[in-house]
C-alpha cells in the first residue's frame, strides 16, 4: 500500500487553536448590530383548540418590536419527511390546535431578552382541552382522541421539488398511524419451523435528548435591498435548511443564505429544520432588523426534538448450535405529536442490523403513532441503539440459554466481505470477525466471561454497524479547489464542522493528494453561497460521501499541475512528483517549479486559467433515485462501517448502582483518516452509550417532560466514565472510500448501550428490558428475583 | 407556556437591596418588611431560586456587610462556633475542625460541589430547609443547636427542631441565624455520613444516612446512638426506633439488620417509596459498620 503523508496520521484539529482560545464563533455567541432577541410562546397544553389570542398588550410594551401568530403568515406546513406518501404535518405556528407541550404558539421580537420574555407573559391565549392521548398502544385503539384531521398539501412535496415525479396525496391518520414500514425476506414461517430453539422477548426504550453543548439557536438578517435572508444556524447541513427556509419564507433559494458558523454539537438534533428558525426569519422581515432567537436548554429538550421512543418484540429462532435461522421483529415507535422521522427510523431499525448477521429468513414490522407528546427524530445511530439493545440483548440471552460463548455465537453468524445484502448492498469490506477477535482478546474475554459473579463483576459484548451516507436525497456533495498565488489551495466544501472533526478530515484529504502539508489548504466550508451542494453531516455520510467529493477536486486540481508542468518543465506526467507546494520529475529533481510559479505560467500560457479544480460524489452512484423507506427495498448505501464494543461493569448489588470499569472497541471505519480523531468520535460514543445504558431518560407524566434540565436528566459525569476506554482500528480499506475510509460518527454508541446491559447481565443474571438500566431499576430486579 | 412554566434561569427579577452593617439592623430589616424580605448570604440556593422565578422576593437583604459573622471558633468549653458567613469550604479547611471536629468537616464537605463550597455557607444550607440539605444528618446526630436572633433577643434551638417542613424552617419573622453551635463529639464516639446520588458526581442524593454513635469504654456495647436520615421525608429525620434497636447492646449482624430495617420501615419517603426504603435500609447497616469501626 502506498505510504501516506497527511492522511492517517493523528494531525491537531485544523479548528483546535480557534475553538481552544474561544475565537471561534458560534451562532450562539453571534450578535449583529440593530438586532432584536426574539421569544417564543408555547403551549402549556398536551391538546387542546385554540379559540382567541390576543396580542394586543403585548404589542403596547414598549421595546416590542413584532408580534407574530398562525395569523400573520397562514398556516405554512414543514417536516423532516415530506414525501408524496407523507405530506408535511407540522406547522411552523399552530393555527387551529395544539398537540404537544411546548409547542410554538406566538412569537415576539424586542430589544432585549428580558423585555421579549415579559411580552410573553401579556399574550393572551384562549385554549379549550381536547382529551389527550400519551401511550402508542392506547392511541392505536379505536377510539382514541384523533391527533391530526386530514392533512392536504397545498402545493408539490419536497420529493417533487426534487426531482420524484409522483405527487403528493394527502394523508389521513387512521388509528394515529403515521408511518408503517414492512419488510422482510426469505421465509419466515419455514425459518421458525428450522429452528431449534425460539426465543420472545419486548424491550422498551425511552426518548433521550441529544445534549449538544450548544443549544438551539438562529440568527436571521433580511436584507431588503438585495430580497435576501443570511442565516447563521446551529445545524447539521445547510441544502436541507435553506430549501425550507424559502419554502417556508416564500422567497427563491438563491435568497436564503446559510453562514459559516462553528456548531456546538449536533448527533442527530439539529437536522430537522425548526420552528424558530422559521420564526426568526419572519420576525426579521417584518422588522427589517436581524432576530436572533436562542433557546434555553429547558425549550432544547421539550421542544428541540428526542430520540425515538421505541417498544420492540424481538423473535429468534436458532438452530441448538446458534446458527440463525429466523428473526420476526414487531417494533411500534412513538414519534409524538408530529411524524418527525418515524417512517426513516423505522426503515432503519432494520435496515442497520441487515449487514451484520446473515439472517436467511426475516421480517420487520414498524409502526409509527401519534402520541401528544414532543417530537422525535435522529439521535446519534438513528434507531439503531434501539433496535441493537433488543436484538443484542436477545442473542445474548439466547447464548446463555444454549451454553453458548455469546460473543462466538455472534462470529458463527456474521456477515463477511462480499456478501450482498437482500437489497442489493454489497459489503466491499467488513471487518466484524477480526474485530471480535481483536476485542476478544484485548478485553481478555474468554477469561472473564461467567467468571465475575461472585465479585459482582461482568462483562459483555455488543455489535452495531452504520451506512456511509444514504441514497436519500438528489443531494451528492461537490467540492471545488483555486490554487492561489502563494501555492497554497483554498478548498470549497459544504461540509460542516460540528465538533466531529470534519474541517480537518477534509483539509487531510485536499492536502494528501496535492503532496502538501495541512497548513497549505485554506477551508471554506458550509457557506452555502460559497460552497457547492452539500448532502449534509448525517448518515454518516461526511467522510464518505464529501471526503470522495474533495479527493476527487483535489486529484482535479493535481491532473491539471501534471499537464501544465509535464509540457513547461518538459517531463512525463507519470515521472513528475508534488511535494511541498512544488512539482518536480523523480529522475530529474532539477526539473522543478513551485506551485507559485506554476499558477503565474499557466495564468500566462493559458489564456488566464489559474487552475481550478471540482469533484462530486454520490452516496449510491449506480442508482438513480429513491428507494422504498416503506418496503426497504432499493439500494441504500455503498459501504457499512462495523462496531463491536466490550464492556465490564460491577454491580453494587444493595444499591443497584453500576459502574462501568473498562470499555474495549474494535472500530471497522475503513481506514482512519485522523486516528486520533477516529478514537475521540468512538471514545464519544462509548461515553454516550453509557448514558443511554444507565442514566438518560426524558420522562413524560400526562405529556409534560419533568426533567427538562440537567439537574433532573442524568448524563454521565466525570466519574462515571471509565479510565480505559480502549479503541482497536480494524483497517479494511473500504474500496469505495476515499483513501478506504468509511464513517466512524454513529454506530459504536449503539454497541456501547448493549454491551454494557449485557455486562450487567454477566455480572448479576438480570436480564433488563427496558433502558436505562437506572440504580432503582436494578435493585427492583434484584429484589423481584428474591421473591 | 412561557419562561416561568419552563423554569429556565432568567436574569434575575427586580428587588430592593440592602447591605445592613449589624445583625439588629437586619433583623430591623426583615421585621420591617415581613415575608417579602429574605436574607442572602452566599445566595447558591436562593439567587438560582430567584433565576427560575420559584419565588420572588421583593427586598433582599445582603448579611454578608456585617462585620463579624464569619468565624469558626472554639470557645474551649466543649463547644464549636460556625458564623453564618462561614462557607463551607472554610469550615472543612479550619484547623480547629479538622483536629477536633471532624465530622462537621465531613459535614461540610459533602455538602456539594468544591465551586460551590466556596461561597455556600452551612447556615444557608440550614436556613435553606430541605429534606436532602446534606449538612443536616450530622449536625443532628451530633445535637448541634443554632443561634437565633431577632428583633426581641436571641435563642438556641436544636438543628433537629429548626427543620419544620420541606422548605421550611423554625425564623420567625424578623429572625436570622448568626451561628451554628456543635458540642464536642463523646469519647468513644465515631460518627459518619452516607449519601446515595443517582451517578458518581455530586448529585442531590436520593437517600442519605448520618450516624453518631457512642459506644462503652470496652467497646463492647452502645451507649448512645444517633440515626438521621436525609431525603426521605420534608424534613432530616431522626430514627428513633432503629436507635433504640441498638442502643445499650452489642452490635452483631442480625441487631445492625434489625436496626436497618427498622429505619427504612421509620422513613416516610413521598416518591418512589419501595426503592428509597431499601436504600435506607443498605446505607443504614453500612453506616453502623463504618461508625462502629
Ligand atoms: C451547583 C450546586 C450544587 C449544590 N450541591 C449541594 C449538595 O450537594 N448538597 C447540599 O446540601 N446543597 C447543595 N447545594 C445547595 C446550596 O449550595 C447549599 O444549600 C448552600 O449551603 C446554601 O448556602 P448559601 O450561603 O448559598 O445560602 P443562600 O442561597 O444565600 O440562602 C439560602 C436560603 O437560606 C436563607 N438564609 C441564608 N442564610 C441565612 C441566615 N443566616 N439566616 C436566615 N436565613 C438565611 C436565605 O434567605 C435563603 O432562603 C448546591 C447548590 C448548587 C448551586
Amino acid at each position: 500500500m502506498k505510504k501516506h503523508s497527511v492522511v492517517g496520521k493523528s494531525l491537531t484539529r485544523v479548528d483546535g487553536i480557534a475553538k481552544a482560545t474561544g475565537r471561534a464563533k458560534f451562532t450562539y455567541d453571534m450578535e449583529l448590530p440593530n438586532m432584536l432577541w426574539g421569544r417564543i410562546l408555547r403551549s402549556p397544553y398536551p391538546h387542546a383548540k385554540i379559540i382567541n389570542i390576543d396580542t394586543s398588550e403585548a404589542k403596547k410594551l414598549p421595546g416590542v418590536k413584532a408580534v407574530i401568530t398562525a395569523k400573520d403568515i397562514g398556516p405554512v406546513r414543514y417536516g423532516f419527511v415530506d414525501t408524496p406518501r407523507y405530506p408535511a404535518d407540522q406547522l411552523v405556528l399552530a393555527t387551529d390546535k395544539v398537540r404537544y407541550i411546548g409547542e410554538e404558539v406566538a412569537a415576539v421580537a424586542a430589544t432585549s431578552k428580558d423585555i421579549a420574555d415579559e411580552a410573553l407573559s401579556l399574550i393572551k391565549v384562549e385554549y379549550e382541552e381536547l382529551p389527550a392521548v400519551f401511550d402508542p398502544e392506547e392511541a392505536m385503539q379505536d377510539g382514541a382522541p384523533e391527533i391530526h384531521d386530514e392533512i392536504v398539501p397545498d402545493r408539490p412535496c419536497a420529493w417533487e421539488d426534487w426531482g420524484v415525479a409522483r405527487k403528493a396525496r394527502s394523508y389521513k391518520a387512521e388509528n394515529n398511524i403515521c408511518a408503517i414500514s414492512q419488510q422482510g425476506h426469505g421465509d419466515i414461517e419455514k425459518g421458525f419451523k428450522e429452528s431449534e430453539y425460539i426465543r420472545e422477548d419486548k424491550f422498551y426504550i425511552p426518548s433521550t435528548s441529544h445534549m449538544a453543548m450548544e443549544p438551539h439557536v438562529a440568527l436571521a438578517n433580511w436584507d431588503p435591498s438585495f430580497q435576501k435572508f443570511d442565516v447563521w444556524l446551529t445545524h447539521m447541513g445547510y441544502e436541507v435548511k435553506r430549501y425550507w427556509l424559502a419554502r417556508a419564507l416564500d422567497v427563491p433559494i438563491s435568497r436564503v443564505r446559510v453562514r459559516k458558523a462553528y456548531v456546538g454539537g449536533a448527533f442527530g438534533g439539529k437536522i430537522d429544520p425548526f420552528s424558530y428558525e422559521f420564526l426568526a426569519a419572519f420576525l426579521s422581515r417584518m422588522t427589517l432588523r436581524p432576530v436572533k432567537i436562542s433557546l434555553t436548554r429547558e425549550e432544547v429538550f421539550i421542544a428541540c426534538r428526542l430520540s425515538h421512543r421505541f417498544i420492540i418484540n424481538v423473535k429468534t429462532g436458532v438452530k441448538k448450535d446458534g446458527t440463525i435461522m429466523a428473526q420476526e421483529i414487531k417494533a411500534i415507535d412513538d414519534p409524538g405529536a408530529y411524524r418527525g422521522s418515524s417512517p426513516v427510523v423505522l426503515f432503519l431499525t432494520h435496515g442497520f442490523r441487515r449487514p451484520i448477521y446473515n439472517i436467511p429468513n426475516a421480517k420487520h414490522e414498524g409502526i409509527g403513532v401519534y402520541t401528544n407528546k414532543s417530537i422525535c427524530m435522529p439521535r446519534r445511530g438513528h434507531g439503531s441503539p434501539q433496535m441493537s439493545f433488543s436484538v443484542e440483548s436477545q442473542l445474548d440471552q439466547i447464548a446463555e440459554d444454549l451454553g453458548l460463548d455469546p460473543a462466538e455465537l455472534r462470529l458463527k453468524n456474521f456477515r463477511k466481505k462480499g456478501d450482498v445484502l437482500p437489497n442489493g448492498d454489497t459489503l466491499h469490506s467488513c471487518g466484524l470477525a477480526e474485530g471480535i477477535q481483536k476485542a476478544m482478546e484485548v478485553s481478555g474475554w474468554k477469561e472473564k466471561r461467567g467468571k465475575g459473579r461472585d465479585k459482582n463483576r461482568g462483562i459483555g459484548i455488543g455489535v452495531a454497524a452504520m451506512f456511509n451516507g444514504a441514497q436519500y436525497y438528489p443531494f451528492g456533495a461537490a467540492a471545488t479547489m483555486k490554487l492561489n498565488p502563494d501555492g497554497t489551495f483554498t478548498l470549497f466544501c459544504g461540509a460542516i464542522e460540528f465538533g466531529q472533526g470534519s474541517d480537518t478530515a477534509m483539509s487531510q484529504i485536499a492536502a494528501e493528494e496535492l503532496g502538501v502539508g495541512l497548513d497549505d489548504i485554506i477551508l471554506v466550508s458550509a457557506d452555502s453561497e460559497l460552497c457547492p451542494i452539500d448532502h449534509g453531516n448525517w448518515l454518516s455520510g461526511g467522510i464518505f460521501v464529501t471526503g470522495e467529493a474533495v479527493r476527487k477536486a483535489a486529484v482535479n486540481v493535481r491532473e491539471q499541475i501534471l499537464d501544465f508542468a509535464s509540457g513547461w518543465l518538459e517531463v512525463k506526467e507519470d515521472d513528475l512528483v508534488l511535494k511541498d507546494r512544488k512539482v518536480y520529475a523523480k529522475s530529474d529533481p532539477e526539473k522543478a517549479m513551485t506551485f507559485a510559479e506554476l499558477m503565474i505560467n499557466s495564468i500566462q500560457a493559458r489564456n488566464g486559467d489559474p487552475i481550478l479544480g471540482k469533484g462530486f460524489c454520490k452516496p449510491v452512484p449506480e442508482v438513480e433515485f429513491y428507494p422504498s423507506l416503506s418496503k426497504g427495498t432499493g439500494r441504500w448505501t455503498n459501504a457499512y462501517t462495523f462496531s463491536i464494543i466490550i464492556a465490564e461493569v460491577e454491580v453494587d448489588k444493595e444499591t443497584g448502582k453500576v459502574k462501568v470499569l473498562k470499555l474495549t472497541s474494535a472500530e471497522d471505519c475503513g481506514y482512519p483518516i485522523n486516528p486520533l480523531a477516529v478514537e475521540g468520535q468512538v471514545e464519544s460514543q462509548a461515553v454516550q452509550g453509557l448514558g443511554d445504558a444507565l442514566f438518560e431518560q426524558i420522562i413524560i407524566e400526562n405529556g409534560r417532560i419533568v426533567n427538562p434540565t440537567l439537574t433532573d436528566y442524568k448524563i454521565p459525569g466525570t466519574l462515571d466514565i471509565p479510565e480505559e476506554i480502549n479503541v482497536n482500528h480494524i483497517i479494511t480499506n473500504d474500496p469505495k472510500g476515499p483513501f478506504g475510509a468509511k464513517e466512524v460518527g454513529e454506530s459504536s454508541r449503539s454497541a456501547a448501550i448493549a454491551a454494557i446491559a449485557n455486562a450487567v447481565y454477566d455480572a448479576t443474571g438480570l436480564r433488563i428490558k427496558e433502558l436505562p438500566l437506572t440504580p432503582e431499576r436494578v435493585l427492583q430486579a434484584f429484589m423481584d428475583k428474591k421473591e | 407556556m412561557n419562561s416561568s412554566d419552563l423554569r429556565y434561569l432568567m436574569n434575575l427579577p427586580k428587588f430592593e437591596y440592602f447591605e445592613p452593617k449589624t445583625i439588629e439592623e437586619a433583623c430591623s430589616l426583615l421585621h420591617k418588611y415581613k415575608g417579602d424580605a429574605m436574607v442572602l448570604a452566599g445566595g447558591t440556593d436562593l439567587l438560582v431560586s430567584m433565576k427560575k422565578r420559584e419565588i420572588s422576593p421583593k427586598y433582599l437583604v445582603n448579611i454578608k456587610t456585617i462585620p463579624d459573622l464569619n468565624y469558626i471558633r472554639y470557645n474551649g468549653e466543649g463547644l464549636l462556633q460556625i458564623g453564618a458567613l462561614a462557607t463551607l469550604n472554610e469550615i472543612k479547611d479550619a484547623k480547629i475542625v479538622k483536629e477536633k471536629f471532624p465530622l462537621v468537616a465531613e459535614a461540610a464537605e459533602k455538602s456539594g460541589l468544591p465551586t460551590t463550597r466556596n461561597v455556600a455557607t452551612m447556615a444557608g444550607n440550614l436556613c435553606n430547609a430541605l429534606p436532602a440539605a446534606d449538612s443536616a444528618p450530622l449536625l443532628i446526630c451530633l445535637g448541634a443547636k443554632v443561634k437565633i436572633q431577632g428583633v426581641e433577643g436571641s435563642r438556641t434551638m436544636l438543628v433537629e427542631d429548626f427543620f419544620v417542613d420541606s422548605k421550611v424552617n423554625a425564623l420567625q419573622n424578623g429572625e436570622m441565624v448568626t451561628e451554628i453551635q456543635v458540642p464536642v463529639l463523646p469519647d468513644n464516639s465515631a460518627g459518619v455520613y452516607l449519601k446515595n446520588p443517582e451517578r458518581s458526581v455530586t448529585d442531590v442524593a436520593v437517600v442519605s444516612v448520618g450516624t453518631v454513635i457512642t459506644m462503652d469504654a470496652k467497646r463492647a456495647k452502645v451507649v448512645d446512638a444517633k440515626i438521621v436520615l436525609g431525603a426521605t421525608a420534608p424534613t432530616p429525620m431522626r430514627a428513633h426506633k432503629a436507635e433504640n434497636t441498638i442502643k445499650g447492646k452489642t452490635l452483631d449482624q442480625e441487631l445492625i439488620e434489625k436496626a436497618a430495617l427498622a429505619a427504612s420501615k421509620e422513613a416516610k419517603p413521598r416518591t418512589r417509596p419501595d426503592y428509597k426504603r431499601e436504600l435506607v435500609r443498605v446505607l443504614t447497616i453500612r453506616a453502623i459498620k463504618q461508625a462502629t469501626i
